[in-house]
């Protein structure tokens, strides 16, 4: 379980995230969704302990920063960020190594790679590699460590098809072995289907919350132009 | 035309703006822009302060080392084969919008003028310091013309080759090859030189840059040439007609570049998403750019140890990556300090001193540097202090490694005693420590900065703070105890680097929970 309490991020003089609660239940996909700038990311990378905030973060009850809680999150950020000058492989055998994992993690990497269709990359430089490839690579490295909780940054851009299909089956995997999962997307009409809970945020607050059985009938993407009032244009269908 | 002067004067606007955007950053551009400027002014204040680090009779010599050291870094990197006309932003406005071949080609041109101009700036930053009071700033001033007339010349050469190697396959590679067989053949020439100079390193190099042969030679000699002619106050004899020739030489390649007509979009296209990255990296302080500019990786394999040790393990699996001649920049830097050194006829101090100072610069952008700007090292569950540790561990050793060697070399060429050469390694090793860790607790400290180059500059300038409590020890013991024994000074001053390496680790120790993801 994700717990975030009270949570305000600000830049200089801007308010990137004001005073939001909320929380992703085990084995639920829950989303924040809002327009540019609405704060989602800021948001969770504060969870994943990447920024200064002011509240209070658990993870599976315990502080996002501290060692007992990185160990069981994963997290993929927006832009992947590996290393250039290290192949697909080497960045299976860092993440496998620094977490400590135990042995046949070589077996469940392959497996995983397989997936995604890149394990005939796995020798590749991550520099040789195309957008959508290096974010299959991030999403690998965040689940090959069998979090108990994932964080997901705008898993689905820059994914062909096949991927966001597979992505949205891994999902389904994850909820079926009661992982909390949490996705920001723009992505609605991709993630209408897998959704238990969602928060609609917008300028920093969270304006709406809803699960999946209190929408009273209503589409996501209806609910989230409702609740941010932005143009069609703001949401990739 | 008119609209891509526009593309470059908004450009060039609103860098400036940025700079001044916030009273911080303008306060911190003007502290960078006066320590560029204190040379000139120092001379301009006190006319006849100071004789030079290389004294009258290596003049000639440090005004073309500089010259040959920035210069040929310019050509080597132009003749590589990760060049690029426009960084994918320019390319993407420039090849969409109705503008005729020859007008993008004016744009590659004017953008190069600034660009010499600046480049010239930071040549001239040296001038001062090296010859002294004899270049007044006046001088400095046409000096500064004459260096930005000669870069003008490398870039616009740099651009035609470009263009050129698309028309006519393997080009630059013919020409780098040419290049070294040239190096060859001025080594050759230097050695019988030094041969028939009573085996003078000094004499050799001063015969060697003072000859009218050297002065001949296009764009560098002429460049050196000019600038030796105004320090010796011979305008008409030299400086005018050398200053013409680059003048001239400068306006002759504008035209042919200009003129040159070979389809270079598509190339110049897909190198501007290469180039991009490397631009943006630079942006963010340089710490990511070397591994896009790496053109062939060493095919190595790693083996990853446990926990946070394996941050040590990944940074060493991408120096044998890079291949020893990248990840030993630092030796080769220092190789080059040792050779002007020996050229000028520096004392060893004054070599080590060097080679410290150079050291600064590298730790701001050592590798651990980019492990900050990924979200991994953040994430790894292991205790911060011992991520921290093992992520400056293997650039630690690099340096130390490096750098010892160099300062051993140095020592036994330039006649230290054994006993000073060990405690120099020792005092090297401190200081070694005391950059890193202070270069750390930088990140604790200014981490929130989001002006690279002011970051960059403050940085700079803390690391160098850093040094001043062993510095003071060591002129107080000097100046108040009368102790003059290299060794008896080194001792306290590697105890006192120690401490305070000691105090920046302890205060940064939090520093991976404190500080946030840099981007």
């Amino acid at each position: 379980m994700i717990k975030v309490g009270h949570l305000v991020k600000k830049y200089d003089k801007v308010t990137a995230v004001n005073d939001i609660s909320f929380t992703v239940h085990p084995g639920e996909v829950t989303v924040l969704l809002g327009p540019n700038g609405a704060g989602k990311s800021t948001a969770i990378k504060s969870i994943a302990g990447l920024l200064n905030y002011k509240g209070e973060i658990t993870i599976c009850g315990m502080p996002n920063k501290s060692i007992e809680a990185k160990r069981v999150f994963g997290y993929v950020p927006e832009i992947p960020a590996l290393f250039d000058l290290m192949t697909i492989w080497d960045h299976v055998q860092f993440i496998a190594k620094a977490y400590r994992l135990e042995e046949g993690w070589q077996e469940e990497a392959e497996q995983l790679l397989k997936r995604f269709e890149i394990l005939d990359k796995k020798d590749s430089l991550s520099r040789e590699l195309s957008k959508g490839m290096l974010q299959k690579v991030s999403i690998v490295l965040a689940l090959m460590i069998k979090p108990k909780a994932v964080l997901f940054d705008e898993p689905l851009i820059g994914l062909d098809p096949k991927a966001i299909s597979e992505m949205l089956a891994v999902f389904g995997e994850l909820k079926q072995k009661g992982v909390s999962i949490l996705i920001s997307t723009h992505i609605i009409d991709t993630i209408s289907d897998i959704w238990d809970r969602a928060y609609i945020m917008n300028k920093g607050s969270i304006v709406y919350e809803t699960t999946r059985e209190g929408t009273n009938g209503k589409d996501l993407k209806s609910l989230f132009f409702e609740m941010t009032d932005v143009n069609g244009a703001e949401v990739s269908a | 035309m008119n609209a891509v002067v526009y593309l470059l004067a908004r450009q060039y606007a609103n860098r400036i703006r940025r700079l001044f955007r916030k009273p911080l950053n303008a306060l911190l551009t003007i502290i960078a822009a006066l320590f560029i400027l204190s040379g000139p002014i120092l001379m301009l204040v006190i006319p006849e302060f100071y004789e030079g680090l290389v004294g009258a009779r290596g003049r000639e010599i440090a005004v073309a080392g500089v010259q040959l050291f920035i210069g040929m870094t310019l050509v080597l990197s132009s003749l590589s084969q990760q060049g690029g006309l426009f960084t994918y932003s320019e390319a993407s406005i420039l090849f969409s919008a109705p503008l005729t071949k020859r007008t993008i080609l004016l744009y590659s041109t004017l953008q190069s003028l600034p660009g010499s101009i600046l480049t010239s700036i930071f040549m001239c930053f040296y001038f001062p310091w090296l010859i002294g009071s004899a270049m007044t700033p006046l001088k400095l001033l046409a000096t500064l013309l004459v260096m930005a007339l000669l870069i003008f010349c490398i870039f616009i050469l740099y651009y035609y080759i470009y263009i050129q190697d698309i028309a006519h396959e393997g080009l630059k590679k013919r020409l780098k090859k040419y290049l070294w067989i040239f190096f060859g053949a001025v080594a050759v020439i230097y050695a019988v030189i030094w041969l028939t100079n009573g085996h003078d390193f000094g004499e050799a190099a001063i015969t060697f840059f003072t000859s009218p042969i050297y002065n001949a030679f296009p764009l560098f000699g002429w460049a050196k040439w000019a600038v030796a002619a105004l320090l010796n106050d011979q305008f008409i004899t030299g400086f005018i007609p050398a200053t013409l020739l680059l003048l001239v030489s400068a306006f002759v390649l504008a035209r042919i570049y200009y003129s040159q007509d070979v389809d270079f979009y598509e190339k110049a296209q897909l190198d501007s998403i290469r180039l991009q990255k490397v631009v943006d990296a630079l942006r963010n302080n340089g710490y990511d750019a070397a591994g896009l500019t790496v053109k062939k990786v060493v095919k190595a394999k790693g083996s990853f140890r446990e926990g946070a040790a394996a941050i040590m393990s990944r940074q060493f699996l991408e120096m044998k990556k890079r291949g020893p001649m990248l990840a030993f920049r630092d030796f080769i830097n220092g190789s080059i300090y040792l050779v002007v050194g020996l050229a000028v006829g520096f004392d060893f101090t004054i070599v080590f001193t060097m080679i410290v100072f150079s050291m600064i610069v590298n730790t701001t952008t050592d590798s651990w540097n980019a492990e900050f700007r990924k979200p991994y090292i953040y994430l790894i569950p292991e205790s911060p202090f011992r991520k921290l540790m093992y992520a400056v561990l293997p650039s630690i050793v690099k340096n130390m490694l490096a750098e010892s060697i160099i300062v051993v070399i140095a020592a036994i060429l330039l006649g230290a005693g054994a006993r000073e050469a060990v405690f120099s390694v020792l005092l090297l090793a401190a200081y070694t420590l005391l950059f890193t860790s202070a270069g750390v607790f930088t990140y604790r400290i200014m981490g929130h900065m989001t002006n690279a180059v002011l970051l960059m500059f403050m940085r700079l300038m803390f690391i160098m703070a850093a040094a001043i409590p062993g510095g003071v020890i060591a002129i107080v013991l000097n100046l108040a105890a009368g102790i003059e024994d290299p060794v008896m000074l080194m001792i306290p001053v590697i105890l006192a680097n120690l401490l305070c390496s000691l105090l920046f680790m302890f205060l940064s120790r939090k520093l991976l929970v404190q500080s946030e993801l840099m981007n």
